[in-house]
C-alpha cells in the first residue's frame, strides 16, 4: 500500500508539472464550457426584427400593420417601431424594400400582406399572407412564418366572428367589426410551467467536455508505461522491491485523483464564473468520482490493447469520440433523435450525463441517481479489471 | 534532381507520413464523418417538434386540441398524466414544450371568460418557437368558430351556443389562413439538405483542427533532428521549407476535398458555384496549412502540443460559428467572431452554398483567409529556413 501511495504521489507531482496534463484536465473543459454557456446563454436574449409591409393598403391591413408596431397605439398611430417580448417590427415601404431588407440582413424575416388581403377576409375567403425568409436565417424565416400565421389566425376570426354575428343578429358586418377585435379569446394561453430548475450550457458543457478530455487524462497511466518500458526505464523500476501491480496501482491512483480534482475545479469554476447550478453536491461529487472510476476503467482496457504508446494514444482517441458522440457530450443526451438516445445508454458517459442533468435539473439525491452510479462503478470495475489483466501481461511482464 | 523534384521529395515525405499515421487518418476523416452524420440528424433540416399534453378535462374540445395537435405536420405527440411529469420532461429536453388542459376546459367555452391553457418550454430550446407556432395554429384551428359563436351571443344572437357553433363552423368553411413563404435571394431554402450547414461548419472545424494539430508532427521532425540532417542532401532550406510547406497544404486540401465529395454524395450538399467553392477549399487549405506550420515551427514540446492544439482548435472553431450557428450568436459574441478564421469562412460558406453566391460576393472573406493563411506559412516558412540554415 505504501508503495502505492509512493508511485501514486510521485506520478502525480510530475502531472502537476507537466502543463499539458491540467490543460487537459481542467483548462479545457472549462474554457469550452465558457465558450458554449457565453453562446448559447447569450442566445436566449437574442432579439429578432420582423420587416412588415403592407401591399394591400386597405384599412384591414392598416390595422394589422398598426397593431403589429405598436400594440399600443393600435388604433392609428404608426410609432414606427415596437417590441414584443424577443420580436421587434419595422415597417416598410412595400415589397421590394423589404424583399431588399431581408436579404441583406437588415431585417431576420419577413412578413407581407398581399394585395387583395383586405377583401378577402371582408368576404371569409381563405387569408394568404406571405412569410419572406433568407435560407441563411432559418430561425429568422420561422419566427417571421410564425408572425405570419398568428396575423392569418387572428384575421381570420375577426372575419368569422363579424360574418356569423352579423347572420345570427342580422346587424350589419360593418357594426361589428371594432368589437370583433376584442371578443373573448376561447383559450388564452399561459406560459407557466416549472421550469426554474433546468441545465444551462455551461454546466451540462462543463460535465460534458470534463468527461471528454477525462479520457483523454485518464489514459496517461497506462500509456505512461508503455513509454516507459518502450525507453526502458520501467526495467529499471521493476529491479526495484515494488510489485508491478503496485507500480500500475500507483500510476492510475495519481491520475485519478488528478482527473477527479480537475472535474471538480470545473464544477467551482462555471459555478462561480458562469453561474452553472450542478445540483446537491453529494450528489455530484459522487457522480465525478464514478465517472473518473468508469473511464478510468474503460481506459485501461483500451490501452491494454494497444502493442505501443502510440496505438495506445489511436486508440484513446478513436474511443474517445466515438463514445463521446454516441453518449450525447456534444449534442446532450435528450436534444439526440430517439436511436442516439437508446444508444447512449450503451456509454459510460451517456450514464454519467444522465446522472448529471437529473442532479442539476431535478435536485436529485444520492440515492435518486443510484442507477447511473451502479452502472459507472460496475462498467469500471469489469473494463478495469479486464485492463489490469492486459495492461499487466502487455507491459509489465511482457 | 531537378530543384521541383527535390522539393516535392519533402512533399511526399509529408504525405507518406500521413498515410501511415492512423490517429491523424481518424481525425481527417472518420471523425469529421460521423460528427456530421450526428449533429446534422439531430439538428439539421425540419424537425419532428415533440410536444407533451396533459389533458385534465378529457371533454370533446380538450380532445379537439389533442387531436388537432395531433394531426399537425412534424409534430410527435406525447400524453402525460401530470403536470409534474411534463414538466420534468421539459427541463430534460425531452420534449420540446408541453401544454396543460385544464379540467374546466370544457366548461368554460362558451362563457365570459377563456380557458387557460398552460405553455411550458424552456427559452434557450430553438424548438419550442416551432412548438408554440404549432400550438397556436392548433388553438385558432379549434377556437376560431368558439369565438365566433361566443362573439354572437354577446353581439345579441338569441341562438344557444350549441346552435351558434354549428353555425359557425358551417360558415367557416374554406375561411382561415395559409402562410406561404418565399426565399429571397438567389438561394433557395427547399432545395438545400438538411446537411447544408452542418458539413460547411464540420469542413471549417475539422480542417484548422487537423491543420493545427499535425504541427506537432512538424515538431517531431524538428527536434529529431530529420530536417536538419536533411540539409545535407544537395537541397537548399528554401526548397525544403516549401517542401514542407506543400506537404502541409496538401493534407489541408485532401480533407477538404474528401469532406466536399462525402458532403456532396453521402449528405446530398450542393456546394453552389464551383469557382467561389474551390476559391474557398483553396484559401481555407492554406489558413489550416499556415497555422500548422506556425505551431510547427514555434513549439518545443510535441506532447504539449498535441494536447493543447485540439482544444485551441475547438474554442476557436466554435467562436467561429462552427458549432452554434452565427445567426444566434449575441451581438457582443459575433463582434468577437470576427478575429478568427472560422468566422470568415462560415460567413462565405453560407453565401456560397445558401444563397448561390459567386466569388465576387465572397471576395472579403476570401481576402482575409488569403492574408491570414499566406502569413503563416510566409512565417512558419522563414522561421523553418533559418532554423535549417542554422543548422
Amino acid at each position: 500500500m505504501v508503495a502505492v501511495l509512493v508511485v501514486a504521489v510521485t506520478d502525480l507531482v510530475r502531472r502537476i508539472r507537466n502543463r499539458s496534463a491540467l490543460i487537459v484536465a481542467i483548462g479545457a473543459p472549462v474554457a469550452m464550457a465558457g465558450v458554449f454557456g457565453l453562446l448559447l446563454d447569450g442566445a436566449t436574449s437574442t432579439h429578432f426584427t420582423v420587416g412588415v409591409a403592407d401591399a394591400d393598403r386597405s384599412a384591414v391591413s392598416r390595422q394589422v400593420v398598426d397593431t403589429l408596431v405598436d400594440p399600443a397605439a393600435a388604433s392609428g398611430e404608426n410609432a414606427g417601431s415596437g417590441t414584443a417580448d424577443r420580436v421587434r417590427f419595422r415597417t416598410f415601404a412595400g415589397e421590394a424594400t423589404l424583399r431588399r431588407a431581408v436579404d441583406e440582413g437588415d431585417v431576420d424575416g419577413g412578413v407581407l400582406l398581399p394585395e387583395g388581403f383586405g377583401a378577402d377576409a371582408a368576404a371569409g375567403k381563405r387569408l394568404t399572407v406571405v412569410s419572406l425568409r433568407d435560407p441563411r436565417r432559418a430561425i429568422g424565416g420561422e419566427v417571421a412564418a410564425a408572425v405570419a400565421a398568428s396575423i392569418g389566425h387572428e384575421v381570420a376570426g375577426v372575419g368569422l366572428s363579424v360574418r356569423v354575428a352579423s347572420r345570427l343578429t342580422d346587424r350589419p358586418p360593418g357594426e361589428l367589426v371594432d368589437a370583433a377585435g376584442d371578443r373573448t379569446p376561447a383559450f388564452r394561453l399561459h406560459e407557466g410551467g416549472d421550469t426554474s430548475r433546468s441545465i444551462d450550457a455551461s454546466a451540462f458543457f462543463g460535465a460534458s467536455m470534463a468527461i471528454v478530455f477525462l479520457f483523454f487524462g485518464v489514459a496517461y497511466a497506462p500509456r505512461s508505461l508503455m513509454k516507459e518500458k518502450e525507453d526502458g526505464t520501467l526495467a529499471r523500476v521493476l529491479a526495484s522491491p515494488i510489485a508491478p501491480g503496485s507500480l500500475l496501482a500507483g500510476k492510475v491512483l495519481g491520475v485519478a485523483v488528478l482527473s477527479a480534482a480537475g472535474f471538480v475545479v470545473v464544477w467551482w469554476v462555471t459555478t462561480a464564473a458562469f453561474g452553472a447550478a450542478w445540483g446537491p453536491p453529494v450528489t455530484v461529487l459522487l457522480l465525478i468520482v464514478a465517472t473518473v472510476l468508469s473511464i478510468s476503467g474503460v481506459s485501461a482496457f483500451v490501452c491494454g490493447l494497444a502493442r505501443t504508446n502510440e496505438q495506445a494514444d489511436t486508440y484513446t482517441s478513436a474511443v474517445t469520440f466515438v463514445l463521446a458522440l454516441l453518449g450525447g457530450n456534444f449534442v446532450g443526451p435528450a436534444s439526440a433523435p430517439p436511436l442516439l438516445q437508446r444508444l447512449s445508454l450503451l456509454t459510460p458517459n451517456g450514464w454519467a450525463l444522465r446522472g448529471f442533468t437529473a442532479a442539476a435539473v431535478d435536485g436529485a439525491a444520492p440515492h435518486e441517481v443510484l442507477g447511473a452510479l451502479a452502472v459507472l462503478l460496475v462498467v469500471g470495475a469489469a473494463f478495469g479489471a479486464a485492463g489490469w489483466v492486459l495492461v499487466g501481461r502487455r507491459v509489465v511482464r511482457g | 534532381m531537378s530543384r521541383v523534384r527535390l522539393t516535392l521529395a519533402f512533399t511526399a515525405v509529408v504525405l507518406r507520413r500521413l498515410a501511415h499515421d492512423r490517429s491523424a487518418l481518424f481525425f481527417m476523416l472518420v471523425l469529421p464523418v460521423g460528427v456530421i452524420v450526428i449533429v446534422g440528424s439531430t439538428f439539421g433540416g425540419t424537425q419532428r417538434v415533440n410536444i407533451g399534453v396533459v389533458d385534465r378535462g378529457g371533454g370533446p374540445v380538450s380532445r379537439a386540441v389533442v387531436a388537432e395537435l395531433d394531426r399537425s405536420d412534424g409534430v410527435k405527440l406525447r400524453t402525460y398524466d401530470d403536470a409534474e411529469e411534463l414538466d420534468a420532461a421539459v427541463r430534460r429536453r425531452g420534449i420540446d414544450a408541453g401544454l396543460v388542459l385544464p379540467a374546466d376546459l370544457d366548461a368554460r367555452i362558451g362563457g365570459a371568460e377563456p380557458s387557460t391553457i398552460t405553455f411550458t418550454a424552456l427559452p434557450d430550446n430553438a424548438a419550442s418557437a416551432t412548438a408554440r407556432t404549432v400550438v397556436d395554429g392548433a388553438l385558432a384551428a379549434v377556437g376560431t368558430p368558439i369565438e365566433a359563436a361566443t362573439f354572437a351571443r354577446s353581439a345579441g344572437a338569441g341562438d344557444s351556443f350549441d346552435q351558434a357553433l354549428t353555425v359557425a363552423r358551417r360558415m367557416e368553411g374554406a375561411s382561415g389562413a395559409t402562410v406561404e413563404e418565399i426565399d429571397v435571394g438567389p438561394g433557395r431554402a427547399e432545395a438545400v439538405s438538411s446537411f447544408a450547414l452542418t458539413v460547411p461548419q464540420n469542413l471549417v472545424l475539422f480542417v484548422f483542427i487537423t491543420g493545427l494539430a499535425s504541427g506537432s508532427a512538424l515538431i517531431r521532425l524538428r527536434n529529431l533532428g530529420v530536417l536538419r540532417r536533411s540539409m545535407a542532401m544537395p537541397v537548399s532550406a528554401r526548397q525544403a521549407a516549401l517542401g514542407v510547406g506543400l506537404g502541409w497544404f496538401a493534407t489541408s486540401l485532401l480533407q477538404s476535398l474528401i469532406i466536399v465529395v462525402i458532403g456532396a454524395v453521402v449528405f446530398g450538399v450542393d456546394w453552389g458555384d464551383p469557382l467561389a467553392a474551390t476559391a474557398l477549399i483553396l484559401v481555407y487549405a492554406l489558413v489550416g496549412a499556415g497555422a500548422g506550420l506556425v505551431i510547427g515551427v514555434v513549439g518545443r514540446d510535441e506532447d504539449r502540443t498535441g494536447a493543447i492544439t485540439p482544444i485551441v482548435g475547438i474554442v476557436l472553431g466554435a467562436l467561429g460559428g462552427c458549432m452554434v450557428p452565427l445567426e444566434i450568436f449575441p451581438d457582443t459574441m459575433t463582434t468577437v467572431a470576427h478575429v478568427v478564421p472560422q468566422y470568415w469562412a462560415m460567413v462565405a460558406w453560407q453565401k456560397v452554398v445558401f444563397d448561390g453566391a459567386g466569388i465576387g460576393s465572397i471576395l472579403p472573406s476570401l481576402a482575409i483567409l488569403g492574408g491570414l493563411g499566406a502569413v503563416g506559412v510566409v512565417v512558419a516558412g522563414a522561421r523553418l529556413r533559418r532554423d535549417l540554415v542554422g543548422a
